[in-house]
């Protein structure tokens, strides 16, 4: 299943090739058609922007996990072992840039003892925009490494039922280790796929950050500029909107479902969108209330769904950070 | 790959009982906890693992019966192997509560030094400004300020010149989360 106008549009990125694209192509060292998107997208200058903001690192991030420690204690102790932590409470109240670490944020005891994960700042804003109340079921459902499974528990005071579902065997070890090491027990980890669960309307409250090609994480895997063919756009576009397909059936009525994908791509945001608006008729998108910018609303052509406007993207030059697509879908009582 | 979920038999539940009895847990809770605890068996699997779920996880678990599918769920307990049962890291951070300079359960309290070796999996050589509340068996592992460790075993030792020292080998320690843990 996908948008009935997937392939028109990447076969429009596919054509435009003139000499602009391709230098810039050449200068930057991506794939032409990812350009030709970008400029569709952003214009000239603002693409030039983005092509130079993923030409930096990554920030290194943490989200400190308040279930376990004070954070201004947290901060305290890092701080007495030589980091420099900044507070970035426009995307989590619990987030910090590190600007300076003696040693890597992943050896340090205070990592071991579960205060804190290393997340990306646009990564942990896309849980602030899920309905989470606690005594609720909620659903995880691609869960592993567990950035998002493990903030949910800490949001929640570890007093909501999460359902965490991973398939892939090797990053599902990292999923179990990462609840148990934050310290949470309210948890179900399930090894499957998650388009074949028998969760029926059973979940007030479902995260899906969907498999995606990456594209918003250039600035961490600069492979990424050449690793992905259009194929690759076709087939995890259908595997997303199968997801979302499924995530909504696995909702209660009434309940929210947050659609993210790490991608700065609109097949892999608007259009998945798009197109499960016009199959789904008992199905709304709500506003949501994170710092970020409005998703776009044509993309070669085609004019999405007005509601779509609700939904948010992040972009890595302008809010500063990996780039992401986030919506959130109310499914109608 | 058959799963399956099932209470404890006798045998797992003495081996578990022995176990909590070497640290001096007292009876009450043991008694409190081995009703409730579950064992997850995968045919052929080399270790079975034991979790202790809430009513809700386990009503969740009947209601969708989904059982095959399952990896972990509610406080992962440890594992029972063919030496016995292992405790798990987030069960020594359950008891580390529980763990005093009075020692009523069987902690040993190691300073920046000594954790710095330990949590790298080696053996350590217990200083004076460490504290064991047992010369010899198994210990909950904790922090001065009782932040939970691991579990280690330990004995006294004694040189050729006759001066003896405790010496705690880690049975399971923190660092396993970046060794092995995924």
């Amino acid at each position: 299943m996908e948008h009935p106008r997937l392939r028109e549009v990447l076969s429009k990125a596919a054509e435009k090739r003139d000499s602009f694209i391709i230098g810039l192509a050449e200068k930057y060292g991506y794939r032409p058609y990812m350009i030709a998107r970008y400029l569709e997208m952003l214009g000239k200058e603002e693409t030039l922007l983005l092509l130079e903001g993923n030409q930096t690192p990554l920030p290194k991030t943490i989200r400190c996990n308040d279930y376990l420690i004070p954070c201004n204690e947290l901060e305290d102790r890092l701080e007495r072992k030589g980091f420099v932590l900044t507070p970035i409470p426009s995307f989590s109240p619990y987030g910090y840039k590190v600007e300076k670490a003696p040693i890597s944020v992943g050896a340090t005891h205070e990592y071991l003892l579960g205060y804190y994960f290393v997340q990306g700042a646009a990564s942990m804003s896309i849980v602030h925009a899920m309905d989470l109340n606690q005594g609720t079921l909620i659903l995880d459902m691609a869960a592993a490494p567990g950035g998002k499974s493990t903030q949910i528990l800490q949001l929640t005071r570890d007093r909501s039922l999460l359902v965490s579902v991973e398939k892939n065997k090797r990053r599902i070890r990292a999923l179990r280790a990462n609840l148990q090491r934050m310290g949470f027990k309210n948890y179900i980890i399930y090894h499957a796929d998650n388009r074949q669960l028998p969760f029926e309307s059973a979940f007030h409250s479902i995260l899906l950050d969907a498999p995606s090609t990456g594209e918003g994480i250039i600035r961490k895997d600069p492979k990424r500029k050449q690793s992905k063919l259009i194929n690759d756009i076709i087939f995890i576009h259908s595997i997303q909107v199968e997801m979302l397909l499924k995530a909504i059936q696995y909702a209660r009525r009434g309940s929210s479902i947050v659609y993210a994908a790490c991608s700065l791509a609109p097949e892999e945001g608007e259009m998945v969108i798009d197109f499960v608006l016009s199959k789904i008729k008992n199905i709304k998108i709500e506003e949501i209330n994170i710092n970020a910018s409005r998703a776009i609303q044509s993309y070669f052509g085609v004019e999405f769904n007005p509601e779509i406007r609700k939904c948010k993207r992040f972009w890595p030059h302008r809010e500063g950070f990996e780039g992401f697509f986030v919506c959130k879908v109310r499914k109608i009582e | 790959m058959n799963k399956k979920i099932r209470k404890l038999n006798k045998k797992e539940k003495d081996l578990i009982i022995n176990y909590l009895f070497s640290i001096n847990l007292e009876f009450k809770k043991i008694n409190c906890i081995i009703h409730n605890l579950i064992v997850l068996e995968i045919s052929g699997g080399s270790h079975k693992d034991v979790f202790l779920p809430s009513k809700t996880q386990l009503d969740f678990l009947l209601k969708y019966n989904f059982i095959e599918k399952i990896y972990s769920l509610g406080l992962y307990f440890g594992l029972i192997g063919r030496s016995g049962f292992e405790p798990s890291l987030p069960l020594a951070r359950e008891f580390a509560p529980l763990c005093s300079k009075e020692c009523s359960l069987n902690c040993i309290f190691l300073s920046e030094n000594s954790m710095k070796k330990f949590l790298y999996g080696k053996q350590v050589l217990i200083r004076e400004s460490d504290l064991s509340c047992v010369e010899s068996g198994n210990v909950l592992v904790v922090s001065h300020a009782r932040e939970p460790l691991g579990w280690g075993v330990v004995r006294r030792l004694q040189n050729k010149y006759g001066h003896s020292g405790l010496l705690l080998t880690p049975v399971k320690d923190l660092g396993w989360y970046l060794r092995r843990g995924g």
